[in-house]
């Protein structure tokens, strides 16, 4: 087995998305972001739909859940 | 799986002859000829897709090579079908009747240039040897006279990597409204070396990266940069979710030579041969569908062990959630095997870019104080 590269990458992936998905679920401020780092999550909610509108020329990757 | 994306080569001829260029038959002439061309739209009429309209970019060699009536004849064979027309140009031949095409059809037009004048023409140079920055910018010039908007990919090197506050003054110049891509030099098809190798260059690339994101953020900039904004996309998926990239799907990038011939997963694998995978066409628009294509055993080969190597990557990279298992050409390339990891590229546009983009929305959360200096100390 490969050693594994990246360290603690993955938990701090977690933790974005978890915060992301309170976000998304409406579940208000999550007790480790302060006001300001959640307005900043909802802005970038909103800049996300934004792009989501944009091309995505030779954007070749994509979520799957 | 349904296609992401038709790359399809008009002609694998290119007018120019780039240092850094990976195909060995770009002086090679033949262009696609009507019968492929009729046999191409009867094949994409069999291709699943879950995006409408499907993309297909016109991708060479130099697409614009050929003449503008190959493209009007093309349109209109393909007109039938929901497709979005791209074309990834050099820009040198661009003229009034290609902006009149692109205009007509709605063509997405990409551009690539690699920077300044004195980073650009350092490798993107003619086949005497000359610069040919001139040229693109005059091509350029044309699509803005034609208010077509574009966007721009730029290949990386040293030089680059070493320039990010120029880079960005000359990215804000040209103000590409589809964005900015960027790919790294790499060792791939003929092209078996590069002056991205090794530790130093890796943080030099973080460096620059960091820097275009605070310099896009300082300005207020609208600029869509494509692998960090791709990235921020992946990191704020759902929860639990898996980016999955196209290039190691079966299926989801279709790639069809000048002569049809069809092949899938990475594009630079259609001008490479192997001893094990011998070529990595597996049919031909003439006289197969995509579905028989699935069916071919050497295909069938190919792909147990690209979906071997993504294990790999899954069971031994730590971002693996939000790269989906690595480029297969790279690893091929790097490894002379699929079955392998780690590549330049895992470590350039997974690893460096998603610290780089972790470290920002770790930073505008309010998340992690003590990551942030071991992640990014370098950009202080």
């Amino acid at each position: 087995m490969p050693v594994r590269k990246g360290k603690r990458t993955a938990q701090r992936i977690k933790r974005i998305r978890e915060v992301f998905a309170a976000a998304r679920d409406g579940a208000g401020e999550p007790a480790k972001v302060g006001a300001s780092g959640w307005n900043n999550v909802e802005a970038y909610l909103a800049f996300d739909n934004f792009n989501k509108a944009f091309d995505q020329f030779l954007n070749f990757v994509q979520w799957e859940k | 799986v349904p296609a992401d994306l038709l790359l399809v080569q008009p002609t694998a001829f290119c007018n120019i002859d780039c240092s850094y260029c990976y195909l060995a038959h770009r002086s090679d002439k033949k262009r696609m000829s009507a019968a492929t061309l009729q046999a191409l739209a009867a094949f994409v009429a069999g291709v699943p897709s879950h995006r409408t309209p499907l993309a297909l970019v016109w991708h060479a060699g130099e697409p614009l090579a050929v003449p503008v009536a190959f493209y009007e004849a093309a349109f209109e064979r393909l007109a039938p079908y929901p497709l979005r027309q791209h074309i990834q140009t050099n820009a040198v031949l661009i003229s009034d009747a290609w902006c009149a095409l692109f205009k007509q059809w709605d063509v997405h037009v990409g551009v690539s240039i690699d920077g300044p004048k004195r980073i650009h023409d350092a490798h993107r140079v003619d086949r005497a040897g000359r610069g040919t920055f001139d040229r693109v910018m005059g091509g350029i010039a044309k699509l803005r006279e034609h208010e077509i908007p574009f966007s721009i990919l730029a290949v990386l090197t040293s030089d680059t990597v070493a320039a990010a506050d120029e880079m960005w003054d000359f990215i804000v110049s040209l103000n590409p409204a589809r964005g900015v891509g960027f790919l790294v030099e790499e060792q791939e098809g003929i092209h078996d070396h590069s002056s991205m190798v090794g530790g130093r260059r890796r943080t030099a690339f973080r460096r620059f990266m960091t820097r275009l994101a605070e310099l896009r953020a300082r300005d207020r900039s609208a600029i869509r940069i494509r692998e960090l904004d791709n990235m921020r996309d992946h990191l704020v998926a759902p929860s639990g979710a898996e980016v999955a990239k196209a290039d190691n799907r079966p299926g989801a990038i279709i790639n069809i030579d000048v002569d049809g011939n069809v092949a899938t997963f990475s594009p630079e694998l259609m001008s490479t041969t192997h001893p094990r995978y011998g070529t990595f066409s597996w049919g031909n628009v003439h006289t197969h569908s995509w579905a028989d294509i699935a069916k071919d055993p050497r295909f069938q080969r190919v792909y147990a062990d690209i979906e071997a190597g993504i294990d790999l990557c899954r069971r031994s990279c730590d971002y693996f959630t939000v790269c989906g298992g690595g480029c297969p050409s790279n690893k091929l390339a790097e490894f002379g095997t699929f079955v392998a990891t780690e590549t330049q590229h895992c470590r350039f546009f997974v690893q460096v870019v998603a610290d780089v983009a972790i470290e920002r929305l770790e930073r505008e959360m309010g998340l992690g104080a003590k990551s942030r200096i071991a992640i990014n100390g370098a950009s202080k």
